[in-house]
């Protein structure tokens, strides 16, 4: 566990990131669902303080499976619009709580995060939630479209993350240079 | 540029807990929509997924060649090394950081002790990095790229051929043997989804010799004994310093006559000079005890700290103007003895003893051994210097016993003018006593109680004939040097 004062700025700004996203997650499925509970808000709340001060620990993916796991237990499947937004917040909520903690363990936690670092992952992160906006809008046809206990569209939906995977690869695979050895 | 002292580092890609993390939430969510048809987990494990395959995807296939050294193997007081990390990145290398650990009298650059740099995909080329070897680093075909050099700035400096240095630098603030914290390098790839960390690197001891503050002395040293030197004796001789004038003898040089007064008194007269001649300097320093506080060659200095730095620049004094110069220290374990010699390599010598100086820690052992330390014969002649913070009496009983014997002999208080005070401060008094519990008013009338004691040696040493002056650099030693010069010039008694 690392000492906050011995921390460089920006992993002070990243872990404060990270907080935020979890905190606010925690209490989004606290007061924006009908099902929310106070008791396991709070409760993440405080994992979330031990998640911001070690990152790297086993507590962080706890912290996000308790986040998604409340989040699915108090809001029903979303029908509305205002549902599918939240719940898009929650998600990109989430990915904001795994990159953050991600990069905060990359690097010595002293050292400040270079910039040319940031802006890569930052540029990395937009093009994840872009990828991800079609199989995001194939769930939106998909639960207005598909009669009850039909889950064809799902797996669609499921190939189609595939297909994005594979595309990714595709485009950020380096071309290869003759006589490297990577 | 030359090869890195080290052989690379070894160690092998491993997954990080953030690549787990993602893959395996990111399939469960998925699996939890699909199963339980619940659309919102499967947007909410998508982006997951998809950062676990792109981390996949861009896994690095190459490792990365990595050496991490420490610049220079001794140091002085203020004098700055680096710890030093060259990476030849292979492909889907990212991120690269360096952290060194903390260590005691050490300074880094910068203060975080760490740097990173984050566009190596970008601004490296995959290249080859030749070993101590010399062989290639990877398919024997490439060229040569190493780091080598001082540190001039910290941080991440650019890629040169390839090759990406990272610099912490390290300023070692006080004399010793330090021991620079560990070095800790980390390779990253893409999204922290990999990492290549090898052990922490330990260097060596690095040695810091004291910085010799400022000292010279414009008095000979009083009883010049040698062949060869600066130092006037008190024989006639070839020299610089007239002696005398007298009358014309068979064998006098003819360059050697005073014109003015043969024509004068008519008959010829000849100048005489002492004759210049080297002198042996034997310095004791006084490391049984270190009184106050250390805080670096730019701060507050302890007793042995003066001590030590005042003997260095002793030495080197006396080694510059061509007389010998031996060191012994008291109460030091694994010191030892350094015969009078001169010349630059007797002042290496001495300074890399003094490097090495612990402070006795007051058992018996470590008074039986400065019994025997002061057992040692001193030459006639040799002027002893005592550095010594007058706390020990065995020291300053020595140092009477030498007066009397008729060697010259100068005591130099070290003691720092803080500790001089029956006021202690309690952080000064913790040092004092054996259990911070009894930082109180009885240890601070103990104190008080000592310096009393103390005061009465110092009186004792001085009537017995030997001067006791603090240190205050240069011109320190000039006026009891001079007064030791009249004395060995007048009639005296002396023990054999």
């Amino acid at each position: 566990m690392t000492l906050l004062s011995s921390l460089s700025t920006s992993q002070r700004v990243l872990r404060a990131l990270m907080g935020a996203a979890a905190t606010a997650v925690a209490l989004a499925s606290w007061l924006a669902t009908p099902g929310g509970s106070l008791i396991a808000a709070l409760g993440l709340v405080v994992l979330t303080a031990f998640v911001v001060l070690d990152p790297g620990s086993r507590r962080t993916t706890l912290l996000m499976a308790l986040l998604a796991a409340v989040w699915l237990w108090s809001a029903p499947a979303p029908s509305s619009l205002r549902h599918w937004a939240l719940t898009f917040l929650v998600a990109l909520a989430l990915l904001v709580v795994h990159l953050a903690g991600a990069l905060a363990t990359v690097l010595p936690p002293a050292a400040p995060v270079p910039a040319a670092t940031l802006r890569r992952w930052l540029r990395r992160g937009v093009g994840v939630v872009l990828a991800c906006v079609p199989v995001w809008s194939v769930m939106i046809v998909a639960t207005r479209a598909a009669a009850p206990g039909d889950a064809f569209l799902m797996y669609a939906a499921l190939a189609g993350l595939v297909g994005v995977g594979a595309a990714l690869a595709l485009s950020t695979r380096p071309p290869k240079r003759a006589g490297t050895d990577g | 540029m030359t090869t890195p002292p080290t052989t690379p580092l070894s160690a092998r890609w491993r997954p990080t807990a953030a690549h787990l993390r993602a893959s395996v939430l990111g399939v469960c969510f998925v699996a939890i929509g699909v199963f339980m048809r619940r659309p919102d987990a499967v947007v909410i494990g998508a982006p997951l997924v998809a950062v676990a395959a792109w981390s996949v995807l861009r896994r690095p296939t190459a490792l990365p060649r990595v050496h991490v050294w420490l610049r220079h193997p001794v140091l002085r007081e203020g004098q700055t090394t680096a710890w030093t990390m060259a990476v030849a990145p292979g492909a889907g290398v990212e991120d690269v950081g360096l952290a060194v650990s903390e260590a005691p009298f050490t300074r880094y650059t910068p203060p975080s002790q760490s740097v990173a740099r984050g566009d190596i995909g970008a601004a490296a080329t995959p290249t080859q990095v030749a070993g101590p070897d010399g062989r290639d680093g990877s398919d024997g075909s490439g060229t040569t790229d190493e780091p080598a050099g001082p540190a001039e700035q910290a941080g991440p400096a650019e890629p040169v051929g390839g090759l990406v240095l990272l610099d912490v630098e390290c300023q070692s603030i006080r004399w010793g043997v330090r021991s620079p914290g560990a070095a800790t390098c980390a390779v990253s790839a893409a999204f922290g989804a990999w990492t290549w960390a090898p052990e922490p690197v330990s260097a060596e001891p690095l040695p810091t010799v004291p910085l010799p503050e400022v000292f010279s002395a414009r008095t000979a040293t009083p009883d010049p004994d040698g062949l060869v030197g600066r130092s006037r004796s008190r024989r006639a001789g070839d020299g610089a310093e007239l002696a005398d004038v007298r009358a014309f003898r068979f064998g006098d040089r003819l360059r050697r006559i005073h014109w003015p007064v043969s024509v004068r008194t008519g008959e010829l007269n000849v100048t005489t000079t002492f004759s210049d001649e080297d002198a042996e300097v034997l310095l004791l320093v006084d490391a049984m005890h270190d009184l106050g506080t250390s805080t670096g060659y730019d701060g507050e200095s302890s007793s042995l700290d003066s001590g030590v730095r005042a003997a260095a620049a002793v030495a080197e004094h006396y080694l510059r103007v061509g007389d010998h110069v031996g060191l012994q220290v008291l109460g030091a374990q694994a010191s030892p003895r350094i015969p009078a010699e001169l010349g630059s390599n007797q002042l290496r010598r001495i300074l890399d003893v003094l490097a090495r100086v612990r402070v006795a820690d007051g058992g018996v052992v470590d008074k039986r051994r400065l019994r025997a330390q002061l057992r040692h014969p001193v030459p006639f002649g040799t002027l002893v210097v005592v550095l010594t913070p007058a706390v020990s009496v065995d020291v300053l009983a020595h140092a009477a016993q030498l007066a009397r014997r008729g060697q010259p002999v100068v005591v130099v208080d070290t003691l720092p003018v803080s500790m001089t005070t029956g006021e202690l401060p309690d952080d000064l008094l913790r040092d004092l006593v054996p259990d911070e519990d009894e930082v109180g008013d009885s240890a601070r009338l103990a104190w008080r109680i000592r310096l009393l004691e103390r005061q009465r040696e110092l009186q004792r040493t001085r009537l017995s004939g030997v001067p006791i002056v603090p240190w205050v650099g240069p011109g320190t030693l000039d006026a009891v040097l001079r007064d030791l010069g009249r004395q060995r010039r007048s009639p005296r008694v002396m023990t054999r």
